[in-house]
């Protein structure tokens, strides 16, 4: 790994030839399996999420609302070390329930009445940055399946190295800062929807200038994703004049 | 024409339609699709959606469970159908009560991953529940033949959803088409006009080739994104002949067999297409190309 001599050098590279502020290559995938209401693939560098939706089931008799379910699951093949047994322990069960609660906020589930929205995120390749990966490839699996959402959900991560504030970090630069990073962004309405900060110690400094370069990371990922939609759309444009 | 995903806005002033949602006066989208305006009602179109069955559409259905006096059936639809036992056809044509007898050997009747064909009764307005009956001879479970699924957005409503193809043969090939993408291929007996079957029959090889290509060609018809009905099915079973390849070869060259079914119908197309199409894809490389 190159020195970071300076801080915000805006040349400085990274481990894997980045700049600080430079994103991996994002490949977006919409419709890739089979049999399911909405199922997309993102894919940030080396980082491989799968995502779909389950979403005609049975109504539940209670509520005028649908519910939301989520299954996340890191799969045994996804990092360097193969691990014959992964249980699901308290810190995969509490992002599992963060992604509901981003979601339960943004579909409006008011619209389903009686019916069930069943979710499964895996995790195929995990190269840093897999719970930002989740809750983009989970955006995607909803628009494809044609659930109405109010908002654009984006999410990336953010770190630091030394003093200096990088995104998009890959699994070599996670194990070794200090602190990790996850943000959540709703495109319209330009709000954060969920930060997640682990880390011993942090200066407030150093905390805004992660908000304000995921942020802005956001806003590319997001663009990615729009082009991905707006060619798929295009490509079966032909299916909407049939109706 | 224009192109949006979830939280962008699309309008003011006009009423909000399907796919949109209002906040403070302004209309914004709330799927990823294309906008449609009629009239005063504004709405967005998405690519995929699911099937919201009307009254009287034919559709076909595997049985999920055997319930207290009904069936509960997948029907590729928000929620599943609803068949009540005394919306069956008994056997023998009876009509009568249903006895607690009936109850106890619903099994016989219909069991779990049967297919069966029927038609939507009634929707509850309320919650959206699906009712079904087959209460006709032509409804009911379907055997010797298989199932295909297909995106419901080809296919139309339509006089006779019982389409017979391969007629001048000793053995014609049928197919259901249900509204709801679920397509039945079957083997109809010439002399009875009923679609049910009480026993299965054996198939020989030459009638499976013929029901491969019956089921190639629709495959084939929602590759290049036609529609699917008994005109364009039927275009494409003539390019077969004429081109004879086979039904092992069907798939791969899906562009010439589809080119003659693209004729047919695309002056349709060109009268709902509403710009040229080649200045939208040229747009989509373009950075500058306006969501909002």
């Amino acid at each position: 790994m190159l020195e970071l001599r300076h801080d915000n050098d805006q040349s400085t590279l990274r481990m894997n030839g980045r700049k600080l502020l430079e994103l991996r290559d994002i490949k977006c995938q919409l419709d890739v399996m089979k049999n399911t209401s909405g199922s997309a693939l993102f894919e940030i560098g080396n980082t491989k999420v799968v995502a779909f939706l389950q979403a005609q089931t049975l109504g539940v008799n209670q509520l005028n609302r649908g519910i939301l379910n989520v299954n996340f699951f890191v799969t045994n093949f996804s990092a360097i070390e193969h691990r014959a047994d992964i249980k699901k322990d308290i810190k995969m069960k509490e992002f599992t329930r963060m992604i509901k609660s981003v979601f339960e906020q943004v579909i409006l589930l008011d619209l389903y009445p009686r019916s069930q929205l069943d979710l499964q995120v895996f995790v195929l390749e995990a190269d840093g940055g897999y719970r930002s990966a989740a809750f983009n490839a989970v955006s995607l699996a909803l628009m494809d399946g044609g659930i109405a959402m109010k908002d654009f959900v984006v999410a990336t991560t953010a770190g630091l190295l030394g003093n200096v504030g990088v995104i998009d970090l890959i699994y070599q630069e996670e194990k070794k800062q200090n602190c990790e990073f996850v943000l959540v962004h709703l495109q319209k309405a330009q709000k954060i929807a969920y930060v997640n900060l682990n880390c011993n110690k942090i200066r407030l400094s150093d905390f805004e200038k992660l908000m304000s370069i995921s942020v802005d990371s956001c806003d590319k990922i997001a663009n990615e994703m729009k082009t991905a939609i707006r060619a798929k759309l295009v490509k079966n444009i032909n299916s909407f004049y049939f109706k | 024409m224009r192109i949006v995903v979830p939280g962008d806005y699309v309008d003011e002033g006009f009423i909000a339609g399907h796919g949109t949602y209002e906040q403070e006066g302004k209309i914004y989208a709330s799927l990823a699709g294309i906008v449609h305006r009629i009239d005063k009602v504004i709405c967005v179109k998405p690519l995929k959606t699911s099937f919201k069955p009307d009254i009287g559409d034919v559709i076909i259905g595997r049985i999920v469970a055997v319930e207290n006096k009904r069936w509960t059936v997948d029907i590729n639809s928000y929620q599943h159908g609803v068949l009540n036992l005394t919306n069956i056809n008994l056997p023998g044509g009876l009509q009568r009560r249903r006895s607690e007898e009936d109850k106890m050997q619903m099994r016989n009747y219909f069991k779990e991953n049967d297919i069966i064909s029927g038609e939507v009764q009634s929707i509850n307005t309320h919650d959206g529940k699906i009712n079904m009956q087959t209460r006709n001879l032509k409804y009911g479970k379907l055997i010797n033949g298989f199932l295909i699924k297909v995106d419901h957005n080809y296919i139309r409503r339509m006089k006779s959803h019982i389409l017979e193809f391969f007629q001048e043969d000793w053995q014609p090939i049928a197919c259901i088409i249900g509204t709801n993408g679920y397509i039945w291929i079957y083997t109809p007996d010439k002399l009875t006009q009923n679609t049910q079957q009480s026993e299965v029959k054996v198939i020989s090889k030459e009638t499976r080739v013929k029901m491969a290509v019956l089921r190639n060609s629709i495959i084939i018809l929602e590759k290049v994104q036609l529609p699917i009905f008994k005109d364009t099915i039927q275009k494409v079973l003539d390019s077969q002949r004429q081109n004879a390849i086979e039904a092992k070869d069907m798939l791969k060259s899906y562009e010439i067999l589809g080119k003659e079914a693209k004729y047919l119908i695309e002056s349709e197309i060109n009268l709902k297409k509403p710009v040229n199409l080649q200045l939208i894809q040229t747009d989509i490389n373009n950075q500058d190309f306006i969501m909002n």
